[in-house]
C-alpha cells in the first residue's frame, strides 16, 4: 500500500459513566469506529490497544480481541502515556504500508473517573516520577508539569493569564460538544480564582478525569471519505523532569518537523491543529516550541482568536483534554477523532470551514514522549 | 567501589550523605542511575558526594499531595535545582526560595522521608557535605 487513511472514527461521551468498564466503554466506541468505517468486525485483522490503568492486564489487546469476537494477525498493546494514541496511529500507517495488515482497529478507553478513587488516580499517575529521586519528594504529576511550567514563565515571560486564555478557549470549544465532560461556561477569573494545586497550576488549569474511550480504524482503501496519515514524527529525549535538557526544546518542535517534513508540508499549510493538552502549560509549550505561536506569546493568541472556531488555525474544537476530558489513552486520541471529523466536514455546530490538513501532537509523561501527525484530506 | 544504584542512593541520604554517579572518564555527574554517561557515553561511573550548592532551575507550591503522609503537611515547596557539580535534582524547598536562587541543602526527615531540603545559601560558607545529620 502506498498510503493509509483513517475511515473510522468512533467515540463514547466522556465524563462519568458508572458501571462501565475499560473494556465495555473500549467496545462501545469499536463498534462505532468499524461501523463509521461501513466496514464489519470481521474485516479487522489488527488491533492496537493502548493500555488501561483500571485495568492493568498483561495482554489487553488479546483481551479485548477476545470480547469483541476478532480474529487477528497482529495484536499488541501500547503504552507511552500520553502519546500512546498518537504513536498507535502512527505504527498502523507503518504496519498498512508495509502491506502487514488491511484494516487494524485502534482502540483505548477506560473508566478512569469512576473505576478507581481519586487518590488512587493521582498516585498511580505520579508514577511516572523516578521513583527514587522525584515520587518521594510528594511530587504528583501536576508538581512535575508545575515545576516546569514555574522554569518556563521564568524563561519567556508567560503569564498565568495566558494560561487561563486558553483554558477558557478548550471550555468555550467542549460547549458545543454533545460527548465533552465539562461544558459550562468559564471566565479567565474563573481559571485564576480557583484553587491553587501546584504553583502556578490552579484547578481549571488541570484536565478533569473522565471514563470515557475513542477507536478509529486504519485501512489501506481510502473509501469515500478516508483522511489520509501523511506523515508522522517522533522525539524521545527524556522520561523524568529531572533528566529534561531544555524547557524550550523538548522534543515536541524535532516531532512536528519530522512529522511535516514526512508529508512534504510546511506547518503555516496546517488548516487545522490537534495539540495535547493535559494542563494549560502543556499547551503553551508545544503551540509554542511547535511554532504555532512565537514563544510566550500563546496566550496572547488565543485572545486575539487565532485558535477559534472560524479563526487562521483553530485549535482542539473538541475541547480538548481541559474540557472535553482526559480517560487516559483515549484523552489524546479524542484530539485525532476531531481533526478527522472536521477535515471530514462533519463537526457539526463545531465545524470550522473546510480544513484540508491538520497536525496532531501528543505528548506522555513530562513533555516526554513526543508524537506528531499530518493528516490530509485528499480532494 | 560499588557502582551507584538506586538503593544506594536513598541508604546514602539515610546517612547523611547525597551520593550520586561521576563518569570515571569526563568527571560529569549524572542525572540519575545511568547506565551510560549523558555527557560521552562512558560506562565507567563512580559514586561521587555532590556539594549540595546550587541554583534553583524551578520551583512549585504543592496544595494537593499525592499521599496521606504528604497530605499532612500542604502546602510544601518542591524544587528543581542544578547542583554545582551539573546535575539537577528535586528536593523540597524553603517558601521564600526562588528561580534563580543561589541554595544549599541540608538531609531533612519530611513525612517519613529523608529528602533534600534547600535554603538561600548564606555566602560562600556554604554547608560542607556530610555535615549534617538525617
Ligand atoms: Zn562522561
Amino acid at each position: 500500500m502506498s498510503a493509509s487513511y483513517l475511515v473510522g472514527v468512533g467515540n463514547t461521551a466522556f465524563g462519568r459513566k458508572e458501571g462501565s468498564s475499560a473494556l465495555s466503554l473500549m467496545e462501545e466506541s469499536s463498534f462505532a469506529a468499524i461501523g463509521d468505517a461501513g466496514l464489519e468486525p470481521g474485516d479487522i485483522d489488527g488491533l492496537l490497544c493502548g493500555y488501561a490503568t483500571t485495568m492493568p492486564h498483561l495482554m489487553l489487546s488479546d483481551v479485548f480481541a477476545e470480547r469483541m469476537g476478532l480474529e487477528l494477525s497482529l495484536s499488541l498493546t501500547l503504552q507511552l502515556g500520553g502519546a500512546t494514541g498518537a504513536a498507535m496511529i502512527a505504527l498502523a500507517d507503518d504496519l498498512i504500508r508495509s502491506g502487514r495488515s488491511r484494516n487494524i482497529l485502534v482502540v483505548a478507553g477506560e473508566n478512569r473517573l469512576t473505576g478507581q478513587s481519586r487518590d488512587q488516580s493521582i498516585q498511580t499517575l505520579a508514577q511516572v516520577g523516578d521513583p527514587v529521586f522525584e515520587v518521594p519528594t510528594g511530587a504528583s504529576v501536576p508538581a512535575y508539569y508545575s515545576l516546569m511550567a514555574s522554569r518556563y514563565m521564568y524563561e519567556t515571560g508567560l503569564r498565568e493569564g495566558d494560561l487561563a486564555a486558553l483554558c477558557v478557549l478548550m471550555r468555550n470549544h467542549a460547549a458545543r460538544h454533545p460527548d465533552a465532560h465539562l461544558k459550562e461556561p468559564i471566565a479567565l477569573a474563573d481559571v485564576l480564582d480557583s484553587k491553587p494545586i501546584a504553583t502556578p497550576l490552579k484547578l481549571l488549569d488541570c484536565c478533569p478525569i473522565s471514563d470515557g474511550s475513542v477507536a478509529f480504524v486504519v485501512s489501506g482503501e481510502p473509501g469515500g471519505r478516508g483522511v489520509r496519515i501523511a506523515g508522522s514524527g517522533q522525539a524521545h529525549r527524556h522520561q523524568h523532569i529531572s533528566a529534561m535538557k531544555d524547557v524550550r526544546e523538548t522534543g515536541a518542535g524535532h516531532a512536528a518537523k519530522a512529522a511535516l517534513k514526512a508529508a512534504g508540508l510546511d506547518l503555516k499549510a496546517m488548516d487545522y491543529l490537534g495539540i495535547y493538552d493535559s494542563f494549560s502549560i502543556t499547551l503553551a509549550m508545544l503551540l509554542e516550541e511547535i511554532g504555532v505561536a512565537p514563544v510566550g506569546q500563546s496566550g496572547a493568541f488565543a485572545r486575539e482568536g487565532q485558535f477559534a472556531q472560524g479563526g487562521p488555525t483553530p485549535v482542539n474544537l473538541h475541547g480538548g483534554l481541559l474540557s472535553f476530558g482526559h480517560s487516559g489513552v483515549a484523552g489524546g486520541m479524542a484530539h485525532v477523532a476531531e481533526a478527522v471529523r472536521q477535515l471530514q466536514g462533519k463537526a457539526l455546530d463545531r465545524q470550522s470551514g473546510q480544513p484540508q490538513t491538520a497536525l496532531i501532537h501528543g505528548d506522555g509523561g513530562v513533555m516526554s514522549a513526543h508524537v506528531s501527525l499530518v493528516l490530509v484530506r485528499d480532494r | 567501589m560499588a557502582q551507584l544504584t538506586e538503593a544506594s542512593f536513598s541508604a546514602g541520604l539515610a546517612r547523611g550523605l547525597l551520593l550520586l554517579q561521576k563518569c570515571a572518564s569526563c568527571g560529569s555527574v549524572q542525572k540519575g542511575v545511568r547506565a551510560r554517561c549523558a555527557q560521552c557515553g562512558s560506562r565507567t561511573m563512580e559514586p561521587y558526594e555532590a556539594s549540595r550548592n546550587g541554583t534553583v532551575y524551578a520551583r512549585t507550591r504543592i496544595f494537593r499531595a499525592p499521599s496521606a503522609a504528604f497530605r499532612s503537611i500542604v502546602p510544601y515547596d518542591l524544587c528543581l535545582v542544578d547542583l554545582a557539580e551539573g546535575a539537577r535534582i528535586m528536593g523540597h524547598c524553603a517558601p521564600e526560595v526562588e528561580v534563580g536562587d543561589k541554595v544549599t541543602a541540608r538531609i531533612a526527615t519530611i513525612a517519613d522521608e529523608n529528602l533534600l531540603f534547600f535554603e538561600k545559601a548564606m555566602g560562600p560558607g556554604a554547608v560542607a557535605p556530610g555535615g549534617e545529620e538525617a
